[in-house]
């Protein structure tokens, strides 16, 4: 058993809803509602909401508090000794993203610093600003940075580490996004973005495109299928509740993803000159262009006080670097508890995870291509860490898991018999659905799309995917015989 | 704004906040009996 639990449920909601809410809140989500047609990509947004990130994050937190182990452990106890491998496949997919997401925190950091300084809106320049700080060293420096931060707070523990740092950081992330959506909605012009934002349309809306990537979105960025909410939810104390719980983290991420939507909606249409809508939508490198070129360039335009635009700039970039840090976090989390599983100790297991957490993301760090690459590869690999979850409440009896685990008495909300249709049924079709669909449509943009050392691909993704479910399946003995349950 | 942007509005902005908001309440409410009844069994347990 451990020694260490959240001390209370509102620490173990704001440190579950920092592994929700994340960079791709703020910047993926207002370029996928931009492309899929305003209004007309919400609807689903929502339905899938209910559909597929709620009952999944409701297994999560069960998985984890009845277990009480990380993913190897958790898979071993419910889906059985054969099936330990899809446990480990499911901790290597969020610890191969930690990887470049370490990364990704550094930009955050370097801009904030930049805005802070003065220098980003004192750039005349933003792509070449970019450009710049991308193809040179620096991006090193600031992964380095990023993962010390978040090794130092692992290292402190749960309560002093995870929960002190979430409870100071979500907090200031609401009210940084509440005080930049007041500034947001009062800009002149905002109005037309927000009407873009809730207009639908039915073109978009009978496109199975538009369906599916709400369900990308919703399955990339409220955590669910990760093993990350699993992770935390072992430290929950016996007497805390799933379900509200659950619920609480899959409303609050996607209330925050429509905070951050109006916020840049609202900003973009009321500043922007040009053609606002292609602004939002336009990818750049590594789906950076909307947050490190555009906006940069709308801040220095916000008024004609340059103290005012630092101060929002700053606040921006805040909120951006809060959300990557408890993410990146909660990632570090599941590798050491995972070590931590197996025997090893907190302090231990977090210099190792920490060191080679450094090194495997250099080459994120010094080649964009890598990390395109890496985020192609285990971005769609989360869908199948969802499907994996799914089969693990399968495989113990999706019936039997509700009443016996999630009904427990210690339950504050009763979870239905739609439960079992949902996890049973709903969940992994959805899930086939999606990867088929993404796995597909990767080979109508690669002529070569069997080619396993291309960036974006069905081969790159089988091959990296199969080598690693190769070697658990290999290992799948030792694991289950070193890991004690 | 036109009758579909209002109404798209209302259900997004109200099932999402909305529903985050219910159940904040919710574990507030929870959260309070609890800590109301741990005090009627301390009273009790110190009569």
């Amino acid at each position: 058993m451990h020694s260490e639990f959240f001390t209370s449920r509102w620490g173990l909601i704001l440190s579950t809803l920092g592994i929700a809410v994340g960079t791709g809140n703020i910047w993926r989500f207002s370029r996928v509602v931009a492309q899929n047609g305003g209004g007309s990509f919400l609807i689903p947004w929502v339905i899938f909401l209910l559909i597929w990130s709620v009952p999944l994050i409701i297994s999560e937190f069960a998985l984890g508090k009845f277990t009480r182990k990380a993913p190897i452990g958790a898979f071993k106890k419910t889906a059985g000794d054969k099936f330990a491998w899809m446990g480990a496949f499911v901790a290597f997919v969020s610890t191969a993203i930690m990887f470049y997401y370490s990364v990704v925190t550094g930009w955050c950091l370097k801009y904030l610093l930049s805005s802070l300084s003065g220098t980003l809106l004192n750039t005349s320049n933003h792509l070449q600003y970019w450009n710049e700080f991308s193809s040179g060293f620096y991006p090193v420096y600031f992964h380095f940075l990023a993962m010390m931060i978040g090794a130092i707070v692992i290292y402190k523990g749960v309560v002093k580490g995870i929960e002190k740092v979430s409870r100071i950081l979500v907090s200031m992330l609401v009210v940084i996004l509440l005080i930049l959506f007041v500034r947001a909605i009062t800009l002149p012009n905002a109005i037309v973005g927000i009407k873009y934002f809730f207009t639908p349309k039915l073109e978009y809306l009978i496109n199975y495109k538009v369906w599916l990537n709400a369900l990308t979105q919703n399955a990339w960025d409220t955590g669910a299928g990760w093993g990350l909410i699993l992770t935390y939810a072992t430290y929950m104390k016996q007497k805390e509740d799933i379900a509200l719980n659950a619920s609480l983290i899959g409303f609050g991420n996607n209330s925050i993803s429509l905070l951050a939507g109006i916020i840049i909606f609202s900003t973009v249409f009321a500043l922007s000159s040009n053609d606002a809508l292609q602004q939002i939508s336009q990818s750049g490198p590594a789906n950076t262009g909307l947050t490190f070129i555009v906006l940069p360039q709308l801040f220095s335009k916000m008024s004609d006080s340059l103290i005012v635009n630092l101060t929002f700039s700053s606040l921006f970039f805040l909120a951006l670097s809060f959300a990557a840090l408890t993410s990146l976090i909660s990632m570090i989390e599941l590798a050491v508890k995972t070590l931590i599983d197996f025997g090893m100790n907190r302090k231990t297991a977090t210099i190792i995870i920490s060191f080679l957490g450094f090194i495997f993301g250099i080459p994120s760090a010094l080649n964009i291509n890598f990390l395109i690459n890496q985020d192609w590869v285990w971005g769609v690999g989360l869908i199948l860490s969802g499907a994996f979850i799914s089969f693990a409440v399968n495989k113990y009896g999706t019936d039997k898991f509700r009443k016996e685990i999630i009904n427990s008495s210690e339950n504050d909300i009763y979870v239905g018999r739609w439960y079992f249709w949902f996890m049973k049924y709903l969940v992994p079709v959805l899930a086939i659905l999606l990867l088929s669909w993404w796995l597909v449509s990767s080979t109508s943009w690669d002529e070569q799309w069997w080619n396993p050392f291309h960036r974006e691909n069905l081969g790159t993704s089988l091959f990296q995917w199969l080598i690693v479910i190769f070697i658990f399946l290999m290992i799948n003995k030792k694991l289950v015989k070193k890991i004690s349950i | 704004m036109s009758l579909s942007e209002i109404i798209v509005g209302i259900l997004v902005a109200g099932i999402v906040w909305g529903g985050f908001i219910y159940f904040i309440i919710k574990a507030i409410k929870l959260e309070k009996k609890k800590s109301d009844n741990h005090g009627k069994e301390n009273i009790t347990i110190n009569q």
